[in-house]
């Protein structure tokens, strides 16, 4: 049976400000949902709402999963119930290698199933692979001097390494050239199967070309205006956003102040 | 009746001259001590708003110092077989202020040239050594007040020899336990002849005592010979720590130091790295991990002499409960430095309202064509860092505390010892939970998974623009 997240009615801000006005949306494993929207329209937010983060303020409404609420949850454990947020800007953690980073994480989301050194060490060297990044990679410090597609990769990397049940991806297509978008798209793909879900925000179409979607949602002002099926991706990519109502661009007020 | 005479016994000329006599050194080591006690009176003291600021409060001086002089072994202290728990191989020194024991093969370093020996073999067998050292003094007495106390009063020392061309994979080792709060004086001398390569790894360690402990500590760094000396300090929480340390490298010649400061009440360290000949240079790591009420008062110089010079120094510290730290460096570059490069950085992570950090960079330069970089930083842990680490399921607790590990690992990863290495963590995951004392038994579920390749990584850790560094 599918596993399922659910997001009611929800209500958030940071530092006093509403920026998500009563968003539903759900997901179900084995689907894809495309978050898209334009500049301001609160992608972002929703994203690190449903994760935790603690600048982001719950107003009202509610994240569920399986019917359990998540809301009160630290981000932690709302990691080890299966969610997963790939960043649109990866931290730096100087000192700590990334294979040990993950191996830990591993290890904490799967209790009953640590894996011994040596495998996980194989297991990681497949997934860079796939994204095609050195192994090399695998004792550099977490994302301290790696380029900015080197850093979407590894979350990818991350990703397919943890294999959550679902998988909140911000704009994890941003910022790449034509290969490395194939690359990450490759990754993303590699783990789609029937118990993860995956919510991919994205300003642009471009990576729906590679990463198929069966749902795209639009948020527009901190609403979902208008949902619909890969279609609907299509027509956004040849009208734009400008035909759904009150979707002018807007300053990027609601970008997230997470990158330093 | 006996214990009320001893407590008259005053540190004076006499007492210095009769002591040298009783360990039969050679007159010219007598008269050094005898100026360097003339030194310490005459020198004034030291006088830094710093130490009112951060209440660095040593308590040494002379009645202190007769007080304690005959003071008993803490009973509950280690034994030197407990002591040397995890050290399994190479050549190493354990000792306390009352036995030192020698790992057997230390004979076999004879045939390769190699001196390494305790203050009483040096007199008795390298006074010759000793002498040449003594005439060029790295750290003349009357050049700094508690130095000068110390070279009057050094009871233990250690000499370390290379003799030219010789390279020497593993490191020579010294643990030390300090086991009784009878003042702890020693000089360690490390002498690389040209072409020379070679470590010296100390520990010091201590029972639960108010002991004191003043090290001094010099390199003689000849033409392209290269030295690294590594020393993790974990004396009691309620132990005063002196340290001098001085290298002086010739032509290529290259010192590194590894420093970890984690015991101790308070601490008062001096470091300089001189270079003297063209193309020296000097890697200087320095990681501290302050708890409680520890208070750590650091100075860390690069005296550029020669041309084409080159001085790293990065000094990380991370400050829980109320403890706190300054550092201080001054890079200098003389006016024949030409084309030299200096880089100085300290910076600092504070876990707790109550904790403080000061690092306080300083340039003094006399000549143009030269680089030199200072950057300075003392911030709490970033939230967000907090919060990616969380999102991969790590509690808030946990991904603090890799933060913080990673903030110091470039200190530790240069550790020559993976045993040590190890004990280093199981130290800092103590000091973490608030455990205090010796930690024993290293543990097995090791932190960090050994990784040569990160350890060797040729990046320069330097220079990163990383908001810590």
């Amino acid at each position: 049976m599918a596993d399922t997240i659910e997001i009611i009615d929800l209500h958030a801000g940071i530092e006093g400000k509403e920026i998500l006005k009563g968003v539903s949306l759900k997901v179900n494993t084995g689907e894809i949902h495309a978050i898209m929207g334009p500049n301001g329209s609160g992608k972002s937010t929703l994203a690190y709402t449903m994760m935790g983060h603690p600048k982001y303020k719950l107003i009202s409404g509610d994240i569920r999963i399986n019917g359990e609420s998540i809301i009160h949850l630290p981000p932690n454990q709302r990691a080890l119930k299966g969610l997963f947020l790939g960043f649109q800007y990866p931290l730096e953690i100087p000192g700590v290698s990334l294979s040990n980073f993950l191996r830990i994480s591993y290890n904490a989301t799967r209790k009953n199933e640590p894996m011994l050194v040596r495998d996980f060490r194989k297991m990681l060297e497949d997934k860079f692979e796939v994204v095609g990044m050195d192994r090399s990679f695998a004792t550099r410090y977490l994302n301290e001097g790696f380029s900015g597609g080197e850093k979407k990769k590894a979350e990818v990397v991350q990703l397919a390494v943890l294999r959550p049940k679902f998988a909140v991806l911000d704009e994890t297509d941003s910022g790449l050239d034509i290969d490395a978008l194939k690359l990450v798209s490759d990754g993303i793909n590699s783990i789609k199967s029937s118990e993860v879900g995956i919510m991919l925000i994205t300003h642009y179409q471009r990576i729906l070309r590679y990463v198929k979607p069966q749902f795209v949602h639009v948020l527009v002002k901190g609403k979902v205006e208008v949902s619909g099926g890969p279609e609907l991706a299509e027509k956004l990519e040849q009208e734009g956003y400008t035909w759904i109502q009150g979707a002018e661009e807007e300053p990027d007020s609601a970008a997230p102040q997470i990158a330093t | 009746m006996a214990e009320m005479t001893q407590q008259l016994v005053k540190i004076d000329e006499e007492y210095v001259e009769t002591y040298s006599e009783s360990k039969n050194e050679p007159s010219w080591l007598k008269k050094f001590r005898i100026d360097s006690l003339k030194s310490y009176l005459t020198l004034p003291e030291e006088q830094s708003n710093l130490y009112t600021k951060y209440a660095l409060n040593l308590n040494v001086n002379l009645p202190v110092l007769e007080q304690k002089l005959y003071a008993k072994t803490d009973p509950k202290s280690a034994s030197l077989g407990e002591i040397a728990q995890g050290i399994e191989k190479g050549y190493y020194y354990v000792s306390t202020q009352s036995e030192t024991f020698a790992s057997r093969n230390i004979k076999e370093l004879d045939s390769k040239g190699v001196v390494f020996c305790d203050l009483h073999e040096a007199i008795e067998k390298h006074s010759d050594l000793l002498g040449r050292i003594f005439e060029q003094k790295a750290i003349p007495p009357n050049s700094d007040k508690y130095a000068a106390l110390n070279s009057a009063l050094f009871s233990s020392g250690w000499l370390v020899y290379f003799p030219k061309g010789l390279v020497l994979d593993t490191p020579l080792r010294v643990r030390f336990y300090l086991n009784s709060t009878k003042p702890y004086f020693s000089q360690t001398w490390i002498y690389a002849e040209r072409g020379s390569q070679g470590a010296l790894l100390t520990e010091g360690y201590g029972a639960e005592i108010a002991g004191t402990a003043s090290e001094l500590v010099e390199a003689y760094v000849k033409d392209d010979a290269s030295v690294k000396y590594s020393n993790i300090q974990n004396y009691s929480e309620d132990t005063v720590v002196l340290a001098n340390k001085k290298a002086l490298c010739g032509k290529d010649g290259r010192i590194t130091w590894i420093l970890g400061y984690f015991g101790g009440r308070a601490e008062r360290s001096r470091l300089e790295s001189s270079f003297d000949g063209d193309g020296a240079s000097a890697e200087d790591i320095e990681v501290v991990f302050g708890s409680g009420y520890q208070r750590y008062d650091l100075v860390s110089d690069l005296s550029h002499v020669a041309q084409h010079t080159k001085g790293r120094i990065l000094c990380n510290s991370v400050l829980k409960d109320s403890s706190r730290s300054v550092f201080k460096g001054m890079i200098r570059i003389g006016k024949d430095a030409k084309a030299s490069n200096a880089y100085l950085a300290g910076h600092a992570i504070l876990l707790s309202p109550d904790a403080k950090s000061d690092a306080i960079p300083g340039l003094e330069i006399l000549t143009n064509e030269v680089k030199a970089t200072h950057s300075a930083s003392v911030s709490q842990i970033d939230p967000d860092q907090i919060f990616y680490m969380m999102t991969r399921g790590l509690p808030e607790d946990e991904s603090k505390k890799f933060i913080v590990l990673g903030f110091i690992e470039p200190g530790i990863s240069r550790i020559d010892s993976e045993e040590l290495r190890d004990t280093i963590h199981a130290l800092i995951e103590a000091k973490w939970h608030g455990m205090k004392g010796l930690v024993k038994k290293v543990q097995k579920e090791v932190l960090f998974e050994e990784e040569t390749q990160a350890k060797t990584q040729s990046k320069d850790i330097f220079e990163g623009h990383y908001k810590y560094r």
